[in-house]
């Protein structure tokens, strides 16, 4: 195997690895699961309502 | 991608530490499967699992029965798929071939590229087993019928929402009518009072 090769090989592996085992996790560190509050949040109007508003733009 | 890929590795102590070992652990196994000296690195679970028995004094990892478990589990159908989306998601660039059907999306990747790229799938039961393209067309199926069902549920939940304002409807019609019915006595009862007074 050329060393151009094995060096595409290596890097595409190794993104894969990466995007396979890190990403999950990372997206669960940024967007931790609120799980007692999921569909309920959605279908209450009282809720939805007690959500906060999105910012105005200046 | 490249954002997102390039600070993944910034800092590993954030991640919990088994994801860490799985990790590291597949990516020194992979490395040993591409220089076992094949041109394209072997995405057979059996080839995978030889070297890794052949090689494991120099894998740093946990238990030989966690290795095992880790191998079976990376290699069953539904990891594929997930390494399938993750390659769709973060990799490809072109936005057309992202919405291209998974079979097609998965067709037009090169077999040798597959193989790295995805870390292709290849049945653990090389005889009985679905290929690669039956998986995606089985999780398409799965996927369709799942939709079909929640299309299904939601109808239901409409209609029966629809009935019920039907029926506070009729209610409040009726509601109405029975209150109406004593003021129409009274109306009459005054016309004839009326009539009576005339005569």
């Amino acid at each position: 195997m050329e060393k151009a090769d094995q060096i595409a090989q290596d890097q595409a592996v190794d993104r894969m690895l990466q995007l396979y085992f890190l990403l999950p996790e990372k997206i669960k560190q940024v967007f931790p699961e609120k799980p007692a509050e999921k569909e309920e949040k959605k279908d209450s109007p009282s809720k939805q309502a007690a959500q906060p508003a999105l910012p105005l733009k200046a | 991608m490249s954002e997102v890929l390039s600070t993944l590795k910034n800092d590993m102590s954030v991640y919990p530490s088994e994801v860490v070992n799985k990790y590291n652990f597949f990516s020194q196994l992979f490395a040993i499967v591409r220089t076992a000296g094949q041109k394209v690195m072997s995405n057979d679970p059996a080839v995978v699992k030889e070297i890794w028995t052949m090689n494991r004094q120099q894998i740093k990892s946990a238990d030989e029965r966690a290795c095992l478990a880790w191998l079976n589990s990376f290699f069953e159908p539904a990891e594929f798929l997930k390494r399938l989306s993750l390659h769709r998601e973060y990799v490809c660039k072109s936005k057309t071939k992202q919405q291209a059907d998974p079979k097609l999306y998965y067709v037009e990747i090169p077999q040798q590229k597959r193989q790295i790229n995805l870390i292709d799938y290849v049945p653990q039961d090389k005889k009985n087993g679905p290929q690669a393209l039956e998986v995606i067309q089985k999780s398409i199926e799965e996927q369709r019928a799942a939709e079909q069902l929640r299309e299904e549920k939601r109808q239901k939940a409409l209609a029966a929402k629809q009935e019920k304002a039907k029926l506070a409807i009729e209610k409040a019609r009726k509601d109405e009518l029975i209150k109406a019915k004593p003021q129409s006595v009274l109306n009459r009862v005054a016309e004839e009072k009326k009539q009576s007074r005339i005569e």
